[in-house]
């Protein structure tokens, strides 16, 4: 089976019998994948990583960091942040896919039961991904009018109608591009994402023409909330580990395209955690030496109108890739969440169905742009938790393995039915983990409690979330139909 | 969801029994040195930065 022969439009709703029928619907989430099937290399899914990674969501969260702190302990908060909060979600959810190919949701199935694994879904992936698909194409949206302000002469307007009917273009090209599958976004990840890392670095050059290091490590944050710098650095730290768990939703999909467990889990350090730094840190010092956090503004005055709008529109439509990205992971998972009635709606229409509520937010609701990062806190509540839970179902509980047949046969009767689908112990566990979050952290007003300054609040909720998910399992779980753990 | 075909059902055999084969071959597995040198690498990171600004 060629790569070509599973790849192209996806009008079919069910597989007719043929191999070829059959590996399509493999691809689409509903087998799991064999690993000549399997797309991506090392170097394809560090393209795609890094593609997804340094989109200019990574510009906004540097902008963000720098509100609370000055470069110095921005550059400590990113990194610090984001190796634990990617390395949680990868160890939570690569290696399970790349080992069995397996899409994430159906694999969710032995950790929270078929129904529950809905549940999960629909918290996690549909709210995060509808909310980014808004934010970065309204990103779009400013970066085309700041470009068009720029080559004309004229002011931006980021509220205007002229964003808007770029942010609706956006998303409708996204779902152009995802209806033609994988191969299509692994061709714009190949060319964005290389692209991308250059002008990261061309950027970081002209502001090391106009700022020293050591005038950079000098600056101040643009707009701390807290008096006490150490608590200031904790809420950075958090805000980067929230990013980090931010892709728990996508890339256990992705990995799946990969050929085995190693190629799933590394690029991810590579990819996903390198190029969000590099990302992150050119936002960091753009926002606090030109003292705007937003990309669509400080890009201009750093690289002049000439440059700045080939950067403006290189980044816009780099924007384009992360949305196909995240968009193809979703409706991939959606269609093993979803009912038998959703899963016979093509795909094309599925997309376009997934894309009406993020049309809606870009138009309706602009202002969510400018408070996106309180937006990216809050999924950390429930991401951490659900990394905790998965670490310690897949690898102390089931000690990383998966009965296949189980989680792509009938569901009825099957070992991960728990209780009408639900296993009450999972989900208690996330629910645990979540409130430990916002106990110790409101991402909302900032509140935190003494705790927090030591511990974060990302780190206890995924600790808490794995231990009673382990505890209350190996306590409670017996019987058939809880979860066909191994004994001892 | 548990309405499937005989052969849908085959299939999903064959392609689990296909992972039943390779179970016991480890190549692209991951091993306690990745593990290890992962946790090697988050430690040195965090603690170094960590270090580096507090």
């Amino acid at each position: 089976m060629t790569m070509q022969s599973v790849s192209g439009p996806y009008e079919a709703t069910a597989a007719d019998g043929t191999p070829d029928s059959f590996a399509a619907a493999a691809e689409r989430g509903d087998a799991p994948l064999l690993p000549s099937e399997r797309l991506w290399g090392f170097k394809e899914f560090t393209f795609s990583n890094s593609a997804l990674a340094i989109a200019t969501w990574a510009f906004l969260i540097g902008g963000a960091v720098g509100l609370f702190v000055g470069p110095k302990e921005g550059i400590a908060a990113i990194v610090i942040g984001n190796i634990l909060g990617v390395v949680l979600t990868a160890l939570a959810t690569t290696v399970m896919t790349g080992r069995y190919g397996v899409e994430q949701f159906t694999a969710l199935r032995s950790q929270f039961g078929y129904n529950g694994s809905r549940v999960v879904y629909l918290l996690a992936v549909i709210v995060l991904t509808m909310g980014w698909l808004a934010v970065l194409a309204m990103m779009f949206g400013r970066s085309i009018d700041g470009l068009t302000a720029l080559a004309s002469g004229g002011t931006a307007s980021p509220m205007g109608i002229k964003t808007a009917i770029a942010a609706v273009g956006a998303i409708l090209l996204t779902r152009v591009i995802v209806a033609r599958g994988p191969t299509s976004i692994k061709v714009f990840n190949m060319i964005v994402s290389p692209t991308l890392v250059l002008l990261m670095l061309g950027m970081l050059w002209l502001i090391f023409r106009q700022h020293s290091f050591a005038d950079l490590m000098a600056m101040e944050a643009l707009d701390p909330p807290f008096e006490d710098r150490h608590l200031n650095f904790i809420i950075a730290i958090e805000i980067n580990m929230a990013a980090g768990f931010s892709w728990w939703p996508y890339i256990g999909n992705l990995a799946r395209l990969t050929r085995n467990e190693r190629t799933a889990f590394w690029p991810n350090l590579v990819g996903i955690f390198g190029a969000a730094v590099l990302g992150e840190i050119v936002g960091l010092f753009a926002a606090v030496s030109l003292g705007d956090s937003d990309p669509t503004i400080w890009m201009a005055g750093i690289a002049g109108i000439g440059v700045g709008i080939v950067a403006l529109g290189f980044v816009a439509f780099a924007n384009i890739t992360s949305m196909a990205n995240i968009l193809y992971t979703a409706i991939v998972g959606l269609r093993q969440v979803g009912t038998a009635g959703l899963r016979r709606i093509g795909w094309g229409t599925l997309l376009f169905g997934f894309c009406v509520i993020p049309l809606v937010l870009a138009v309706a609701m602009p202002q969510i742009y400018d408070g996106f990062f309180i937006f990216l806190v809050w999924t950390s509540a429930l991401n951490s938790a659900l990394a905790g839970i998965g670490i310690a179902d897949y690898f102390f509980l089931r000690r990383q393995r998966l009965d296949l047949r189980a989680l792509h046969g009938p569901q009825k009767n099957g070992a991960y039915e728990f209780i009408g689908g639900f296993n009450p112990l999972g989900l208690f566990a996330l629910v645990v983990g979540f409130v430990t979050y916002v106990w110790l952290f409101n991402p909302q007003t900032l509140a935190n409690v003494e705790a927090f300054r030591y511990l974060t609040a990302s780190l206890p909720s995924c600790l808490a979330a794995g231990l009673v998910h382990y505890g209350l399992t190996r306590m409670l779980a017996r019987g058939p139909r809880w979860g066909d753990y191994p004994k001892g | 969801m548990d309405d499937m075909s005989d052969a849908w059902l085959a299939e999903i055999e064959r392609r689990a029994a296909i992972y039943d084969e390779i179970a016991e071959d480890g190549t692209g597995r991951m091993t306690a040195v990745d593990y290890l040198g992962l946790a090697a690498l988050t430690l040195l990171l965090v603690a170094g930065f960590w270090t580096w600004v507090v």
